[in-house]
């Protein structure tokens, strides 16, 4: 190849495309006009080209495009989320967004329980009945009774108002409606 | 008559899907042809393809119409190509050859293409054998080089066009694609073998 040539190369390929400017126009087409490999370089560029442009449009018309605007529609129109995807979103929106308020109720409700819940545990310890003080006493105001308690074994105990000899009648029972006095102390 | 692009920008802005579902016909072929040429797998390139447009719709607001709506849509499917082929990493290939200097072996040939190619290279392409030769040349090219051919031979992008899509002055454009075509030329003409590939001859 000689130097001509080899200052044209990149400047034919432009020419092929028809991006030169009027003056390059005029002096390609000088040269290629007395340069027969020149005009033969100029072909490979148009086949080239043409080849090229076929080929890749060929490929692209093989392709299946009936559902293809549908299937773009129905992405740019999602349906509403549902509920639980809603859900995580507005939690994840909370915590990117709100995160010290978020935080420090956390914090406060997390302290709130530590005071609170000993307490009210204590509470209810100190006020709630120990079985042995579900019966305190026992006063009979019928001297003609007089009370018999059995234990029935299976930690309830079973206390009879019983007829003293004397009197004629039957017997009583009072149950103590299962209550579990573990000791069965009266 | 039919709307042209940035009519139908603006309508789907204001909310008009039927007019959004037009952009999407008249340049799905497009698209997908483009990312295509870029991924080689016809079910990615479909899904990028598809991906493109959805994004096309979310930043509709963001398209000020002072490049064609096609350009737009070129620079998002090169991107989420470009993404995509990051993440597979079998796809990652190194780019040897810068744009600029003249290789001395490069389109060494003079008129053996088209020769080979016939009178009808369009015709010629569309016969298996050489589909085959053209992936597998296309294949072998350097990223840019693969890029810029097919939005130029594909597209018919002007250099104007591709300097902005591609970012590059336009001298660049015509160095890169100068040296797109020497390597495909060559390539090409080695693939297709000292005898004219059988029917080629005269259309």
């Amino acid at each position: 190849m000689d130097k001509a040539c080899q200052s044209y190369r990149m400047l034919l390929s432009a020419y092929a495309d028809g991006e030169v400017s009027a003056k390059e126009r005029g002096q390609v087409e000088l040269h290629l006009s007395s340069c027969p490999d020149c005009r033969a370089r100029l072909a490979d560029l148009k086949a080239l080209s043409a080849s090229v442009g076929s080929h890749l449009r060929s490929q692209a018309e093989a392709a299946d495009f009936s559902g293809f605007a549908d299937a773009v529609m129905r992405k740019i129109t999602p349906e509403r989320p549902s509920l639980t995807e809603r859900l995580r979103i507005g939690w994840q929106e909370i915590l990117t967004y709100h995160r010290t308020a978020v935080v420090s109720s956390l914090v406060t409700a997390a302290v709130t329980l530590a005071i609170a819940v000993p307490l009210v545990y204590r509470l209810a310890e100190s006020s709630a009945p120990s079985p042995e003080m579900i019966v305190k006493s026992l006063r009979l105001e019928d001297p003609n009774v007089q009370p018999v308690v059995m234990n029935m074994g299976d930690g309830r105990t079973l206390i009879m108002l019983v007829n003293r000899p004397e009197s004629e009648g039957s017997s009583e029972p009072v149950d103590l409606g299962g209550k579990p006095p573990s000791g069965g102390e009266l | 008559m039919e709307a042209d692009d940035l009519t139908l920008v603006k309508r789907s802005r204001q909310g008009d899907q039927e007019a959004f579902r037009q952009l999407v016909e008249r340049y799905q072929k497009k698209a997908f042809g483009q990312a295509l040429a870029m991924l080689k797998d016809r079910d990615e390139a479909m899904d990028v393809a598809q991906e493109a447009f959805v994004k096309v719709y979310k930043y509709l607001d963001q398209f000020k119409g002072d490049s064609s709506f096609y350009t737009w849509l070129y620079r998002i499917v090169a991107n989420l190509c470009v993404d995509k082929m990051r993440r597979s990493a079998s796809q990652v290939r190194e780019e040897v050859t810068p744009d600029e200097g003249m290789g001395q072996d490069e389109s060494a040939t003079s008129g053996i293409l088209s020769t080979k190619l016939g009178s009808n290279p369009q015709k010629a392409v569309l016969r298996q054998e050489l589909a085959k030769k053209m992936e597998e040349a296309l294949a072998q090219l350097p990223e840019k080089h693969q890029e810029i051919l097919v939005l130029r031979e594909l597209e018919g992008m002007s250099y104007e066009d591709l300097s902005r899509v591609l970012k590059i002055p336009k001298g660049t454009v015509m160095s890169r694609l100068f040296h797109a075509r020497a390597k495909m030329q060559k390539l090409l003409v080695e693939y297709l073998g000292e005898k004219q590939v059988e029917g080629l001859g005269e259309e």
